[in-house]
């Protein structure tokens, strides 16, 4: 499954139009949200923005460039959760497969959608870019509760509802942030990039900061 | 003084080098001189007011004042003082104002406003650090073809935000938990608590902050009393007169600098080395002690102010404003295509006018139906207006909506339950305001905006002016209403959960009991012989109306509680309990629970 994945995420890409620059600022980008993931539940669930790097490393440069980012990401980080360091030499190998492939086919199945506008008989952009932008973190929510369902026998929608409800609040804006600097990022490059982390990190350890007080 | 010096300077400034920038003709540098010597003026008197009426009013005498004088030197005089009216002034106004809020927040709000204000100073940040790199790179991608005057007017204003992140950070620290000693006064956030104590209790309290952080309890009897003689090596606590007087002492001040949320009095962890080892302070990290005043100011709170306001004025005022800004500037947007946009403008302000009539139940969904509304305009304009623009005319609507909500539904409705937008609301504003600022500086003005070529198209320069001015109203009030949010109070079982928190366990359950009592009266005094059924029911039974207080061992006993009660919920900020005007008639009339107006009760 994983493999089949992989490998239809790069048919038909063009290799030559990537640009090495463009994958190793928004991989960087990718691996400081994720390593600044927030835990909580008892730190079963993590809150990271994560899919807004991804929705927008897709948006500015395409479904090769995003699976490079996603491989390259969750290769790389290092998060912290309940004062151990994590990272690729101590995480078992399934969760890590589990999260680089259940984002690649969130984006296939996002690159499929998006193919529809273009029946459309005027150009849109942005408008697909926004719808597809929370359906990202959406998805990634399900295939999570799913996960927990499987591994865990937990319930589906309480699963659901406890990934979801913390998230989205911070989720849904740092999607459309995401879009608004992937449509930026062809001329403004490397700036739009840190015009979108400079919030994003700011939510994201004002969360941190709320969820110890609130363990304290 | 330095600081408000600084702060005068910094406020008056853009006058002086607009006027010396417009072409040093003889008029403008004159004019640029009057303008600083009228804002330098301004702001030196609008410091000096305490009283919160006039400083409210003398701010926005200020604001319009400041505002015309601009234009009409732009208009009269050189177009270049547009340049103070849309660009170089925003960020000083805005400290202006949020000094001016800080002055008129209550204690209790302090917290929330230093996270409002942080949240600002990330935007500000954020806003910023756009604007300087976007110019960077403009003159760096067109070969500096632009002309000297642009290039330094876009600058200053990109860089003129960041001394208001400097005035706002030393407004934050202002606001943080503070206690504060002089000449056996105490003061916790500017205002004096030294009421609060006991005489005893302001002896330990003054020992402890200007000494070492740990009292023994013979300094405490011999501070007391000289001619106490204690010997250490014999004493034994438990049979110790002196200590259990001591004890009962640090243990009530103890309990009330937890309340104050400044920290708390330690003992050893063994009891019996409480006499050799004494008790410790401890205070949180980000509380701070001092032995020093700052000169008091006078905190009242903004709502005593807003209390006798129309809000049905608010909202015609509201309403009609957006009507015509929306409708104006979507017919002007779309240029030839004025009928359709007018229509579509018309709709999207009348959705918008939909939450402002009246709260009740659905006013949160009718909120997200006109949200959605709007949405759906913006979408039917994309191919006259094209995405970029109908999605900034998106984003401006739903700005305005978010405005007149806030100052519409804000802490002075008491019966408007919010509970759900206000848990939101910080995280909304932060967003839009980041959304507008982004989308309005990377996608629709120009990097170095030549105002000469806008103010020859009135409609432009009104566009442009109304864009930056919607921005800086977002920047103003979402301080605003960060530091006048409502407190929820929560009475369970076992205690009491205010503004989600649970309160430290200071109250006993008799007196929780009493106080969850006055809650459910709402707002009906509880008598003395009420109370007492809940105390001691046998001897509620002998309790009569012509019975004397002042030889009732009960009533005086419930009196001690009542007081108690009255202490703890003052110095959590909840309220306060309020006694008959006739002390004597007190055990007739009995006492009521008075919340503080931003205190709603759930229960």
């Amino acid at each position: 499954m994983t493999v089949f994945i992989l490998v239809k995420s790069v048919e038909t890409q063009d290799f030559t139009a990537l640009k090495i620059s463009s994958i190793v600022i928004w991989t960087a980008a990718g691996i400081l949200s994720e390593s600044l993931s927030v835990y909580y539940v008892n730190g079963t669930f993590y809150i990271s923005p994560i899919e807004a790097v991804f929705c927008g490393c897709y948006l500015s440069c395409g479904p090769l460039a995003a699976a490079i980012c996603i491989v390259l990401t969750f290769l790389f980080n290092i998060t912290k959760n309940e004062k151990k360091y994590w990272h690729i030499l101590n995480t078992a190998p399934r969760y890590m497969i589990f999260n680089i492939f259940h984002h690649i086919l969130i984006m296939l199945v996002l690159h499929r959608f998006i193919g529809v506008f273009s029946l459309l008989p005027f150009k849109l952009e942005l408008v697909p870019a926004v719808i597809i932008a929370p359906l990202f973190f959406t998805l990634s929510c399900l295939i999570n509760a799913l996960l927990y369902k499987i591994e865990d026998g937990e319930s589906f929608q309480a699963s659901f509802k406890d990934i979801f409800d913390p998230y989205y609040q911070t989720a849904f804006p740092a999607s459309f942030a995401a879009v608004i600097i992937a449509k930026a990022y062809p001329v403004y490059g490397f700036l739009s990039i840190v015009i979108m982390l400079v919030p994003l990190l700011v939510t994201i350890l004002s969360f941190r900061n709320q969820t110890r007080g609130d363990s304290e | 003084m330095i600081v408000q010096a600084l702060l005068i300077v910094y406020i008056s400034l853009p006058s002086l080098a607009v006027g010396a920038a417009a072409g040093f003709s003889g008029a403008a540098l004159f004019s640029g001189f009057g303008l600083f010597a009228l804002n330098a003026a301004s702001c030196a008197v609008i410091f000096r007011i305490r009283k919160r009426r006039p400083l409210i009013i003398s701010l926005v005498v200020f604001l319009l004042v400041v505002s015309a004088a601009s234009l009409a030197a732009g208009k009269w005089v050189h177009w270049s003082f547009l340049r103070l009216f849309c660009n170089l002034s925003p960020g000083p106004l805005l400290t202006v104002i949020f000094v001016v809020i800080f002055k008129l927040s209550r204690p209790n709000d302090f917290r929330k406003l230093s996270i409002g204000i942080n949240r600002i100073i990330i935007l500000l940040i954020s806003f910023s650090s756009i604007l300087i790199m976007l110019k960077i790179r403009y003159l760096i991608n067109t070969a500096f073809t632009v002309s000297v005057q642009d290039i330094f007017f876009g600058f200053y204003e990109a860089m003129n935000y960041l001394p208001a992140i400097y005035f706002l950070r030393i407004l934050r620290n202002s606001s943080a938990n503070s206690l504060e000693m002089k000449g056996g006064r105490f003061w916790c956030r500017n205002e004096e608590i030294t009421g609060l104590f006991s005489k005893t209790e302001i002896f330990i309290l003054s020992k402890i902050v200007g000494g070492t952080r740990r009292i023994l309890c013979r300094d405490i009897v011999c501070g007391l009393n000289e001619d106490y003689e204690c010997t250490p090596e014999n004493c034994k606590a438990s049979i110790c007169p002196a200590y259990a007087v001591i004890y009962r002492n640090v243990k009530s001040l103890d309990k009330k600098l937890e309340n104050l949320g400044i920290g708390m009095i330690a003992s050893p962890e063994n009891k019996r080395y409480i006499v050799t080892e004494g008790w410790m302070f401890v205070h949180g990290e980000e509380v701070r002690i001092s032995r020093g005043r700052r000169s008091p100011i006078n905190i009242p709170a903004i709502s005593d102010v807003l209390k006798k306001s129309n809000t049905r004025l608010w909202s015609l005022a509201a309403a009609i404003f957006i009507c015509v800004s929306g409708a104006f500037l979507l017919a002007r947007e779309a240029g030839t295509i004025f009928q359709p946009s007018v229509i579509s403008g018309l709709l999207c302000t009348a959705i918008l006018i939909q939450p402002m009539v009246g709260p009740g139940k659905n006013f949160f969904k009718r909120g997200l139906l006109s949200v959605f509304l709007l949405l759906t305009a913006s979408l039917f304009l994309i191919p006259p207006l094209g995405e970029a623009a109908a999605l900034f005319l998106f984003v401006r609507g739903f700005g305005i909506l978010v405005l007149c909500l806030l100052l519409r539904f804000s802490a002075f409705e008491k019966k408007t339950n919010l509970d759900s937008i206000k848990d939101n609301a910080p995280n909304i504003l932060f967003w839009l305001i980041w959304f507008y600022s982004v989308i309005l500086s990377v996608y629709i003005e120009p990097v170095f905006p030549g105002l000469e070529n806008l103010y020859s198209t009135s409609g432009g320069l009104l566009s442009y002016f109304f864009n930056r001015l919607l921005l800086f109203s977002l920047f103003a009030v979402s301080v605003g209403f960060f530091s006048l949010s409502r407190k929820s109070l929560d009475l369970i079982n076992d205690g009491l959960i205010f503004n989600n928190k649970p309160l430290p366990l200071g109250l006993s359950r008799i007196n929780m009991n009493i106080l969850r009592e006055m809650a459910i009266k709402d707002g009906e005094s509880l008598r003395c012989n009420e109370i007492l059924k809940m105390i001691n029911p046998e001897e509620a039974e002998n309790c009569t109306d012509d019975c004397k207080p002042s030889v009732c061992s009960n009533y005086q006993n419930i009196y001690k509680r009542i007081q108690t009660i009255r202490k703890y919920i003052q110095t959590a900020g909840i309220g306060t309990i309020v006694s008959p005007e006739r002390k004597a008639s007190a055990h007739m009339e009995g006492w009521h629970l008075v919340l503080y107006e931003d205190v709603y009760l759930k229960l």
